[in-house]
């Protein structure tokens, strides 16, 4: 087993979330970056934008992750390619014998998620999918749940709502017809928001009861934004599933606008027991400020990032963070970095691991399915 | 109309549907499109799915438009119904309705309530603790017969495992 400091590769590099996972584990003393690495056919505006986020780190760009993979100073490697292609590039890193840091979601099919797993599993390397399970709201929810003062758990429920993006140009009073299987999962402009936003809910859930799911029922909408709808994509989803035990949840995830919260969007999670029950809001407790300053305001629409995924362009439009809420720290936040080389230094496993991600992409999928359907999904997934 | 703005005068739900109504007509968020409420209203099991009846017919009143289907999750003797209603022109309400247990730890469970209202366009949020200053309030919920409707609706969605329509 490896000891710090971890020899970290980068795999794909700018407007993907690595610009925060990159410097995340750069700011680590427990590891190094080696070097930003990506397949060698990929197209030229990856290839600018890998470019572009190894220079701003300051690392090597290695343009043949074949031949980064056979690095020996190489301890892990953190994945960030494109959702169709992320499975695939992870097995190819685990194969290498490398620890696997992945984005979420971690597989756009249920046999790439399974199959990952398992290659996970004969390769005897620690993974791990970012959440947030390190932030304080969650924090907190476990221990409330592991204190037993709320009894068994019964339901759960979730809503994750990013205010982030400028609404209008979806057509109102118009219900979505949903599709499965879902096609595309990757556009340079928008994300589909189940996808994107539910996993954080769903993660969340099974961390927090450690129970399987069973059924899902779903709903998706275009509720808010033109490039959803262009894209044929929901923006907002609703879920209501069960879980081993009689345990149910349900789950709001969408994208709101960048007008429609004091913040960055609502972040409920609410757990009922047998004995209590708490809603836990990640904006609370609070201090909200009223002043002579001037409100805030969006930063400029970028073309290339109109609903403000990407720290890049967001520090490009250089507009100031939302701050009539001041929401200060109940708990101590842990990077998901941080947690991952945690897990490697102690040689433990993951709080959500390449398993836990497969299954959070099999409940997906069957969302998408349920809404298509309008029926109940029964899990596993049939495929 | 008076009465109906005297939270002490009407039942609860009844009143906080009509003060939302009213507001929306200015079209504060733009158009409502979908509501997350939490409503811990009744200590009484039997109460729970009116009450979520309630807030879904709410939600149809609120959105405008005639409801699709509800899938229902929980029941009366889990102290807790859970409802996803979808809507005809595309919009969506989940609505738990859950029990007070006063004698729960560490301090106790009192009534509450906790909308969030989206729109196309922002947000509302609605949060009451309903009672706590002491002044009446009551929280029974309304039952009229579109209520009782939603209400075999919901309770066919409990019994069978899958929407009701």
């Amino acid at each position: 087993m490896a000891k710090p400091p971890f020899g970290v590769l980068l795999v794909t590099g700018g407007m993907t979330h690595q610009e925060g996972y990159g410097r995340g584990f750069q700011a680590d003393s427990r590891c190094k970056l080696i070097g930003l690495a990506d397949e060698t056919d990929v197209d030229e505006r990856r290839g600018r934008l890998n470019r572009e986020l190894a220079g701003e780190l300051n690392i090597p760009l290695l343009p043949d992750l074949d031949q980064a993979l056979q690095r020996d100073d190489v301890d892990v490697v953190s994945v960030c390619s494109e959702f169709e292609r992320r499975a695939r590039v992870s097995e190819k890193c685990v194969k290498a014998g490398k620890h696997l840091y992945v984005d979420k979601p971690m597989a756009t099919t249920v046999d790439g998620a399974r199959r990952l797993v398992e290659t996970v599993e004969r390769a005897g390397v620690r993974s791990q999918m970012f959440t947030q399970v390190g932030q304080p709201y969650a924090q907190r929810a476990k221990k409330i749940v592991e204190s037993g003062g709320l009894g068994e758990l019964r339901a759960i429920h979730c809503d994750l709502l990013f205010s982030k993006g400028y609404t209008g140009g979806a057509p109102a009073g118009v219900p979505r017809e949903e599709f499965y299987p879902p096609t595309q999962f990757t556009f340079p402009d928008a994300k589909r928001e189940v996808w994107t936003t539910a996993v954080y809910s769903l993660t969340l859930i099974r961390w927090l009861t450690g129970r399987e799911f069973r059924t899902v029922y779903a709903t998706t909408a275009n509720y808010f934004f033109e490039e959803h709808h262009r894209h044929n994509i929901e923006d907002f989803g609703a879920l209501s599933v069960t879980l081993e035990g009689d345990v149910t949840a349900t789950i709001i995830a969408s994208r709101i606008g960048w007008q429609a919260h004091r913040a960055y969007g609502p972040n409920f999670t609410r757990l009922f027991g047998s004995k209590g029950s708490v809603l836990i809001d990640a904006h609370a407790p609070r201090w909200q400020t009223v002043s002579d300053s001037a409100s805030w305001s969006p930063p400029p629409r970028d073309p290339l990032d109109p609903l403000g995924f990407w720290s890049s362009t967001m520090a490009r439009a250089g507009g100031p963070p939302k701050a009539d809420w001041y929401t200060p720290a109940t708990l101590p936040a842990k990077s998901d970095q941080s947690l991952f080389l945690e897990c490697l230094e102690q040689e433990k496993e993951a709080e959500v691991t390449a398993a836990d991600a497969a299954k959070a992409s099999e409940v997906m999928l069957a969302a998408y399915k349920s809404a298509a359907t309008g029926e109940v999904v029964q899990l596993p997934l049939r495929v | 109309m008076l009465p109906r703005y005297n939270v002490s005068a009407v039942a609860y739900l009844d009143w906080l549907e009509q003060t939302l109504q009213t507001k929306l007509t200015s079209k504060p968020i733009g158009e409502p499109v979908a509501l997350r409420a939490y409503l811990q209203l009744t200590s009484d099991h039997g109460l729970l799915t009116p009450t979520a009846a309630a807030a879904v017919v709410m939600a149809q009143h609120w959105f405008g438009a005639p409801l699709l289907s509800v899938y229902a999750q929980g029941g009366a003797e889990l102290g807790y119904v859970s409802v996803l209603a979808k809507f005809a022109k595309g919009q969506t309400a989940v609505i738990s309705s859950d029990l007070v247990r006063s004698g729960a730890e560490p301090c106790g469970e009192s009534p509450a309530a906790t909308l969030v209202l989206i729109g196309n366009h922002g947000s509302m949020q609605f949060s009451d603790s309903p009672g706590s200053d002491g002044l009446p309030v009551d929280l029974t919920p309304p039952d009229d017969a579109p209520r009782q409707r939603l209400l075999r609706l919901i309770q066919e969605s409990l019994r069978e495992g899958k929407p009701a329509s």
